[in-house]
């Protein structure tokens, strides 16, 4: 069997400079409104001002770094009607664009809108976690890329086991599609089901 | 912004406009009337042909469009389509007469089954909106809703069935059970993205249905008011009847064109 990856990011070391997406989008020449890879700013709290003047805040900011997590339970793969979205033996989740319709069913399925339609070439798309590189023993695009190291990847099992699957708001609850993406929290992240808004970047996002 | 695909709101009205009216020929025993069944058939089919190619409009690559049969298994699009298709054929077989009346419970039966093979294809735990039983209520109502008003609409209209109080009674208290059903829709679905959603997500999408969502049930309810009363009242202009029918699928159009604007989604 062959060894299968996930992706890892440190959200304490991120920064939010989206070098990944700018990364990801020149390596794989993706048109303009289409990104594999991209960094969901979340902000939040509010100052506070006391009976003696002062003030104080928990204001808090962070960043997480998502493309597509290559799911255990990929619910895109169980919409697609075509079968073009599939996983493969190594764990990728990938389209088949001699099969697919273009239907956008994967992305209304999907919580982190990885599957976007690209109306040039016909078909969806979506990351493919670099799969040319990592044949030759490159890393992904996004990885190599970050300059605060804050993304990695590496055996699923692994990961998975060390820090667990995502499990942070804006992102669904790692129940709804078992993600392939292992997260060391911000130390002021926000539980997945948490109903407060606070993503800062939302048009930039959709 | 309101963000709608007008092909799949016309597939989906559609085909539950075409499942409700087979439904109602059975029910109504609308064998009864040779010629009126026949026309009846003849329009089921048109308007199935109309959404099936209507929906097409909505693939990016019409040429892959016969791998949609292969899934039939696992994705309830796939069933969607094997089932859309199958109906049209049983549809197909009773214009051309083939089977014979016989044949007109089996159709009415596997329309139904499609609207609710339609209705799973929005039970996605992602949208909460359309993940709620709200999604199967709103397409089966929509289907009566339609399906009986259409009815009353060629009944009305025909001379055949000029003494057929039973059936005119039966298309006029399904099309309302169906207004009914299809009003609850939106309810059961606020409930839904009430619990799951951001707050800021709920307050947007409010925002953008407030501006249709009245009209959609005015439409509705008046649509209903406006049918009953001209075949209540005997009247003999069709007029009444016609434009309750047009405001009732006014109503559903809009109806549906809020549901797909509700496509928002848990996640990024």
């Amino acid at each position: 069997m062959k060894k299968s990856y996930a992706f890892y990011m440190d959200a304490s070391r991120c920064m939010g400079c989206k070098a990944c997406v700018i990364a990801c989008k020149d390596g794989h020449d993706l048109p303009l409104g289409l990104n594999w890879r991209r960094v969901p700013e979340c902000t939040g709290g509010a100052w506070a001002e006391h009976a003696d003047g002062t003030y104080t805040q928990n204001v808090f900011s962070y960043y997480l770094s998502v493309a597509c997590n290559h799911c255990e339970s990929p619910v895109c793969v169980k919409a697609c009607p075509t079968g073009a979205m599939h996983k493969t033996e190594d764990g990728i989740v990938q389209v088949d664009a001699t099969r697919c319709v273009g239907c956008n069913n994967c992305a209304w399925n999907c919580p982190y809108s990885a599957p976007q339609l690209d109306k040039s070439k016909k078909h969806m798309t979506k990351c493919n976690f670099c799969r040319e590189r990592l044949e030759v023993g490159q890393k992904p695009l996004c990885v190599a890329a970050c300059p605060a190291r804050a993304l990695d990847f590496g055996p699923r099992e692994e990961l998975i086991a060390k820090y667990g699957r995502a499990n942070i708001a804006p992102l669904p609850p790692a129940s709804m599609t078992e993600p392939n993406l292992a997260v060391v929290a911000h130390k002021d992240a926000q539980p997945a089901n948490t109903r407060k808004p606070f993503l800062a970047n939302k048009e930039e996002l959709s | 912004m309101m963000h709608y695909e007008f092909a799949l709101v016309l597939f989906t009205v559609l085909i539950q406009f075409c499942a409700g009216l087979a439904l109602l020929v059975w029910l109504a025993g609308v064998h009864n009337y040779p010629a009126l069944e026949k026309r009846l058939w003849r329009v089921i089919l048109a308007c199935g042909v109309v959404a099936l190619g209507g929906s097409t409009m909505h693939l990016a690559n019409i040429m892959h469009a016969p791998f949609t049969l292969t899934q039939v298994g696992t994705a309830w699009l796939s069933r969607e389509i094997a089932s859309v298709s199958f109906f049209g054929l049983l549809v197909l077989l009773r214009v051309l007469n083939v089977g014979g009346n016989k044949l007109n419970p089996v159709i009415a039966l596997v329309g139904l089954g499609t609207v609710y093979v339609v209705s799973q294809v929005y039970r996605v735990p992602a949208v909460p909106f359309w993940n709620t039983i709200g999604t199967e209520l709103g397409f089966f109502g929509t289907a009566l809703a339609l399906g009986g008003a259409g009815l009353a609409v060629f009944l009305h209209d025909s001379k055949e069935a000029e003494d057929a109080p039973r059936a005119l009674s039966l298309a006029a208290g399904v099309c309302v059970a169906g207004i009914m059903l299809s009003l609850v829709q939106p309810l059961l679905a606020l409930q839904g993205g009430a619990a799951a959603l951001p707050e800021g997500s709920l307050v947007q999408t409010l925002n953008i249905a407030h501006g249709l969502g009245l009209p959609r049930l005015l439409a509705a309810v008046l649509g209903g008011f406006i049918l009953c009363y001209g075949l209540v009242r005997g009247c003999k202009c069709n007029a009444m009847v016609l434009i309750g029918f047009a405001l009732i699928a006014v109503g559903e159009v809009a109806g549906r064109m809020l549901f797909y604007a509700a496509n928002i989604r848990i996640g990024i």
